[in-house]
């Protein structure tokens, strides 16, 4: 047993680690990135990967390296900020909907269930066409799905400790209900709400990257993996490692992510 | 003002269908300690709870007078104000009652908070070493899950007794201690009686305790009051046979 949590813990590690220097990539993109990612230069347009350019030159004769290293900032910030906002909302409306129950309760999870009626993608293409594409409309396309699930399991843990003495014991003491719910509900279901937050950035990143290579997320000059796929795809037989390096960033990014997620959830299950 | 600290009639309670508590009348003078003994499942805890007014517990029948005040139905909030300083209660499971992953002193401070009492930690200090705690300043910066079950019962007899409440409430408040320990809170229990004039209802299943704190014994069983009395009375020539029985078979060291 203790040799398996050792193993576990070691998994996390490295998970962990490399999540950490995907995060540090993105973070500093700017001073990594060889070349403008936004200068184009006639003369270059499509070279292959060589020493100047490592992952080669694109259509307008882009460096590729650059493109994929600020790319990466604007998918994982947009990735981390939906994720952030989606698991505040979503952690709100489920402990609200655990601690008062009633009608508070039926009215947001039937809400809830409206949402979850339809397949995620299918949903956000259609809020993503009506909003009429940009980074901002994607995001919100997206959450307008996502804060289901947290609330979701907010909801579940609250209510599974919402009789326990001590939430009683706090409401002896003259507690209001947001405070018993900000100081002793909410530290207690936050470690399942958090993972499943972990496990979900793989799946935004998906959903982000997705709705850009439809043409409804990133608009077209600023560097994001999704939309430089889309872009480069049009001349793959030609040249393509414009598609393949951003494919690939795209592929490691997301398994990094799941497989931290995993590995998280695997050790808490452990204990 | 009336004789009476307490005074129970016809109290019925249950948590839905059947009746748990049945038809129990009682009365407790100030500074009166009573011991109300029974065995599992007869309706002590469900009780103590009745009369503290915990959520859960309905009452179905009958009045709970406390201060000649009616409190039997007695809206959330006035009820509050009395908790603390005028009812206290000392929980079955002290461990769940404090939230797991907080400091014990910030629970503290904020119970007292709540009741806009000072947090004074020499006091908090010098009553965890009375009951029999050591080092209470270092044991306070735990979690609850970091402290034995002795401990947190320990600490949550200390935290009831620190409100000085008039009507001490204790639902099995020294099942988790040994017997030197045991004896150490009855001890401090008996002190506190004769100095604030606390009046302690205590529901237990030992025997020992109940003799050696009670003034009057009430015997529970299938929700009733079946005997009650004085203790030595009531351990000296109990009528009913239940009773009798209880006594018999209360484990002895010599065979």
């Amino acid at each position: 047993m203790k040799k398996r949590k050792a193993k576990l813990r070691k998994r996390v590690i490295i998970a962990a680690v490399f999540a950490v220097i995907l995060v540090l990539i993105a973070l500093f993109s700017g001073v990594l990135a060889p070349n403008d990612p936004y200068a184009t230069n006639s003369s270059l347009i499509r070279q292959a990967p060589s020493a100047a350019y490592l992952f080669g030159t694109d259509n307008l004769g882009r460096c590729v390296l650059s493109r994929v290293l600020i790319g990466a900032r604007t998918t994982i910030a947009s990735t981390f900020f939906l994720v952030a906002v989606s698991f505040l909302i979503g952690i709100t409306i489920g402990m609200l909907c655990g601690f008062y129950g009633g009608i508070v309760d039926d009215i947001l999870m039937r809400i809830a269930d409206l949402m979850l009626a339809f397949p995620q993608m299918v949903v956000a293409i259609a809020v993503a066409g009506i909003l009429g594409g940009g980074l901002g409309g994607a995001m919100i396309a997206l959450g307008i799905t996502m804060w289901t699930s947290f609330a979701r399991l907010a909801r579940s843990h609250t209510l599974s400790i919402r009789n326990e003495p001590y939430i009683t014991a706090a409401r002896l003491q003259g507690k209001s209900g947001p405070q018993i719910m900000l100081t002793h509900i909410m530290p207690n279901i936050l470690e399942p709400v958090l993972i499943n937050a972990l496990t979900q950035i793989g799946t935004t990143m998906i959903g982000i990257s997705g709705l850009s290579f439809l043409g409804l997320g990133v608009v077209a000059p600023q560097a994001e993996w999704g939309s430089m796929i889309s872009e480069a795809r049009a001349y793959i037989q030609i040249a393509p490692w414009a598609v393949l390096f951003p494919a690939a960033a795209t592929v490691i990014t997301i398994v990094v992510f799941n497989y931290l997620g995993d590995a998280v959830m695997e050790y808490r299950k452990a204990e | 003002m009336s004789e009476y600290l307490l005074k129970i009639n016809d109290l019925s309670a249950s948590y839905g269908d059947e009746d748990i508590v049945k038809e129990v009348s009682l009365c407790m003078q100030p500074g009166e300690v009573v011991c109300i003994v029974g065995e599992s499942g007869s309706g002590k805890s469900t009780l103590i709870k009745a009369i503290h007014g915990m959520s859960g517990v309905g009452i179905t029948g009958g009045t709970i007078v406390f201060d000649d005040a009616d409190i039997t139905a007695l809206p959330a909030r006035d009820r509050r104000k009395l908790m603390g300083t005028g009812i206290g209660l000392i929980p079955q499971d002290p461990q769940a009652s404090f939230n797991p992953i907080r400091k014990l002193d910030v629970q503290f401070r904020e119970a007292l908070a709540g009741h806009d009492l000072p947090y004074d930690e020499d006091r908090i200090d010098e009553m965890l070493r009375k009951i029999g705690l050591q080092h209470g300043k270092a044991v306070l910066k735990n979690r609850p899950f970091e402290l034995s079950g002795g401990m947190n019962q320990r600490i949550a007899i200390a935290a009831a007794m620190l409100f000085e409440p008039r009507l001490l409430l204790c639902d099995e408040a020294t099942s988790a201690l040994d017997v030197t320990t045991a004896g150490a809170v009855v001890e401090e229990l008996l002190k506190i009686r004769e100095t604030n004039g606390t009046s302690i209802l205590l529901v237990t299943h030992h025997l020992g305790i109940a003799r050696k704190m009670a003034d009057n014994i009430g015997i529970m069983k299938d929700g009733r009051i079946i005997e009650y009395g004085n203790t030595e009375k009531i351990f000296d020539s109990p009528q009913n046979e239940y009773t009798k029985k209880l006594i018999r078979d209360v484990p002895k060291l010599k065979k």
